[in-house]
């Protein structure tokens, strides 16, 4: 077997038997399938039929119909091939830099081998978008080909795949040699690659622009067909032109222009590749350049440590670190220093991200306050407005700083531990740093709101107690499902700490929530009083889940 | 053999690599010191084909390594300083999938038990290569080098990470290697390690060659004859080893 198809077909293999042997990827995976079942399976099974779809077209000859919609449909891939067609490509791996470069496989095999591989990935494109609306695209060919051969229409749907797939690899094989040449070293192909960039974009969504624009003048089906039909359009695409011949060629019969669609489509295949294993030599350094470069910031995305994200920024001097000396004179002591040091990391390297939510939630109090029609002001839509957007603005900004916040928590597993504090106040101190984003959002937005309404103050005043009470809740849920999910570098427990996040957060924040609304709407008790009790039993809730997060963070042993 | 002639690399405005040149016969292990961001790993990578040189020439065994990459690099094994490896793929995977690409397969079938065995990997045989300690990577990184019998090895920062009795196994196969004829080259901040194993020193900086010979010849060139490696490195690449001021008691 040729080594890099061993390599493929080993490492595709030990990932499925990984994924079916953990049990937490397992879980991961089931949710996936049971996701689709629920969530789009009635929709291929019950969905709309084609019938929408065919109508307005019944009367047109069907052969013309499927020729424009193949046509259609091809052009809108090339479209989408053209978006990004300038971009990096390889996907390469460390490994490969460390492995497969120095052996000596050529490069024009890698190449071509990669070329291959991504082509087979493309043909997964179709069989996704067929997935998820194989009923109606069906009902909709089947009405077109109602009265043509049978074998003729299982022909054309064989041969339109072909198309789609000489398509594809055809502007794979484009985009590598595009790729290879634009992400040399040096400036010239800095420009080169701007230059292009922009242009096929510019192009390619132009073309998108000047087809809705026409389509737009008369939604008629004539309409409809008379632009697909554009001779210059046709002309300029003249390889989704060429597809959607060769695929119709049995139903239309017209085997002539047929082949010559796929002689351009073979044609446009042979020189793409050929030029694209011309920069074949190019590979390795672009690949071990790209690599290098990004291969930090990968991990630490991946992991979702934000935190060491912008560290790595900052060192490489893309971000400039920001020292506000207030906060730096702070005088803290004991415990409070972990509030402290949260403050100062989140004001450092989240400068925009911590500005970003209060100044949004002021703007759109802002936008609630002068859109709503002078007679409603005041009013309780009006307070229930303002609430509901302090809430949602707290949510957003306590578990985006929260998230990021524990992950680093962590990492720091080694700093954090030997202090002299038991876990469980450690940790409580640790949620009440990473509420600091949450908690401020609430004051700020339920200031600007006294300020704009000052009617619908008990509202607002509620909202806050709430909003700030919330983000200390929200901080301690997120913490707690954290340490009990700590791996940071498995996906699968990253994704499945995601959904118990929202489980634990919904058990956690409705009892408050619900007391909140009972006593507002039930009890008619005034938001401002109400918002007491409410907030009350929010840290009193938040108490707890730090309880069992300290519980959870004193077993952690990062090397387990 | 490995000839290294007028080798220049550059990147969008360093040159990492100026004009070295130099040659390692069979038999003979050349340490490559400097200073961080020397050049050391870029002219490693250059050599291993990775990265494309901007100009000069490299051959390996008499094949140039531009026009005739795969002869090339058929007698060549790097080791890189922290090896990314493929995860997903058990300890005899790959193993089997570099012997494949050098083409040694009935080599690794013959022999691979009794490497795995040298190296302690005999247990781990089956397991992903995401199972792995730092250590034992290192350990496998040097494994996967042996798997093809090159005569030109290039290791960057090879005792790094790894336990005394693992660096002892290391220097005793790279003394074995050197013995069999051949052509070593080690880039290490370990200038203990240089000073014992190498059979002479390159000493890089700003991507130049600033002296190339044995401990003796650096010794006569500065007029130093008790002075270690590490003073005459000092010396010569212009660093100075400042001690900290001592900390003020609290």
């Amino acid at each position: 077997m040729h080594p890099l198809l061993y390599l493929w077909f080993r490492q595709t293999l030990n990932s499925l038997r990984r994924a079916l042997t953990s049990p937490r990827r397992l879980i991961g995976i089931l949710f996936l399938v049971g996701y689709y079942m629920l969530a789009f399976r009635p929709f291929q099974t019950q969905g709309f039929s084609s019938r929408g779809l065919t109508t307005p077209f019944l009367h047109l000859p069907a052969t013309a119909v499927l020729q424009t919609f193949a046509f259609g449909l091809f052009l809108a891939m090339t479209v989408l091939f053209l978006l990004g067609l300038t971009s990096y490509r390889g996907g390469h791996k460390p490994a490969d830099i460390d492995v497969l470069f120095p052996t000596p496989l050529s490069p024009k095999v890698v190449l071509a081998f990669r070329m291959f591989r991504d082509s087979l990935i493309n043909l997964m494109l179709p069989f996704v978008l067929m997935l998820f609306s194989w009923r109606p695209a069906s009902g909709a060919w089947t009405t077109f080909v109602r009265d043509a051969d049978p074998n003729a229409a299982s022909m054309a749907l064989k041969l339109g795949s072909i198309s789609y797939f000489l398509m594809a690899a055809g502007w794979v094989a484009l985009g590598y040699a595009l790729s290879l040449y634009c992400n040399r070293p040096g400036r010239k192909y800095d420009r080169i690659r701007a230059f292009l960039g922009w242009g096929l974009g510019a192009f390619a969504l132009g073309t998108v622009g000047i087809i809705a624009w026409l389509l737009q003048q008369n939604l008629e089906a004539e309409n409809i067909l008379a632009t697909f039909n554009n001779p210059i359009l046709r002309t300029v695409f003249f390889l989704p032109n060429a597809a959607a011949d060769f695929s119709l060629a049995p139903l239309t019969g017209d085997w002539g222009r047929g082949l010559g669609g796929l002689a351009v489509l073979l044609g446009f295949l042979a020189l793409c590749v050929i030029q694209s294993l011309r920069q074949a030599e190019w590979l390795y350094e672009i690949a071990a350049q790209r690599v290098s470069a990004t291969v930090q910031t990968t991990s630490f995305a991946k992991k979702g440590d934000s935190i060491g994200l912008m560290a790595h920024y900052a060192r490489s001097g893309k971000l400039r670190v920001r020292k506000l000396p207030w906060i730096n004179r702070l005088r803290v002591r004991g415990a409070w220093a972990l509030v402290w040091k949260d403050v100062l990391i989140n004001t450092r390297g989240f400068t925009v991200m911590f500005l970003l939510f209060p100044v949004l939630g002021m703007a759109m109090i802002a936008l609630i306050t002068f859109s709503m029609s002078p007679d409603k002001r005041g009013s309780n839509t009006d307070g229930f407005l303002i609430t509901f957007m302090i809430g949602m603005m707290t949510l957003a900004s306590a578990s985006t700083s929260a998230q990021s916040g524990y992950v680093d928590m962590l990492m720091r597993v080694d700093t954090l531990k030997p202090l002299p504090y038991s876990p469980g106040r450690t940790m409580m101190f640790e949620v009440v740093g990473k509420s600091v984003t949450g908690v401020a959002t609430a004051l700020l937005m339920g200031l600007v709101a006294l300020i704009m309404s000052p009617a619908v103050w008990a509202f607002t005043v509620g909202g806050m107690l709430l909003g700030m009470s919330g983000a200390v809740l929200i901080s301690a849920c997120i913490g707690l499902t954290t340490v009990l999910f700590p791996d940071v570098d498995d996906p699968s427990q990253r994704s499945f700490r995601g959904i118990v996040q929202l489980l634990v957060l919904a058990i956690f924040a409705l009892p408050p929530l619900g007391l909140y609304v009972g006593l507002v709407a039930g009890l008619k008790w005034s938001p401002a009083l109400a918002g007491l009790p409410s907030a009350g039993l929010s840290i009193a809730l938040a108490w707890v889940a730090s309880i069992f997060a300290g519980q959870l963070f004193a077993s952690f042993n990062p090397s387990e | 053999m490995l000839e290294v002639s007028h080798l220049v690399k550059e990147y969008k405005s360093v040159r990492a690599v100026n004009d070295l040149s130099f040659t390692i016969p069979p038999g003979e292990i050349v340490g490559i010191i400097g200073p961080n961001g020397a050049g050391k790993t870029t002219a490693m990578r250059c050599i291993a084909g990775i990265l494309r040189p901007t100009s000069g020439q490299i051959r390996i065994n008499g094949h140039d390594l531009q026009s005739h990459q795969a002869l090339a690099k058929s007698g060549l094994a790097f080791v890189p300083e922290v090896p990314s490896l493929y995860e997903l793929l058990t300890v005899d995977e790959h193993l089997r999938f570099v012997a494949m690409c050098y083409g040694t397969l009935d080599v690794y079938e013959s022999q691979g038990d009794a490497l795995l065995e040298k190296y302690h990997l005999t247990e781990k045989r089956n397991e992903l290569i995401a199972t792995l300690s730092k250590g034992m990577r290192q350990k496998f990184s040097v494994a996967c080098a042996m798997v093809h019998r090159a005569n030109v090895l290039l290791f960057d920062e090879p005792l790094i990470g790894i336990d005394p009795a693992g660096v002892a196994e290391i220097k005793a196969d790279l003394a074995h290697a050197r013995d069999s004829g051949s052509s070593i080259m080690i880039s290490t901040h370990l200038l203990d390690t240089a000073e014992r194993l190498c059979d002479r020193i390159f000493i890089v900086a700003r991507g130049q060659l600033l002296f190339e010979g044995t401990l003796a010849d650096l010794r006569a060139r500065s007029n130093r004859s008790e002075a270690t490696l590490e003073q005459l490195f000092l010396d010569i690449t212009g660093e100075t080893a400042v001690a900290p001021p001592p900390l003020p008691v609290v």
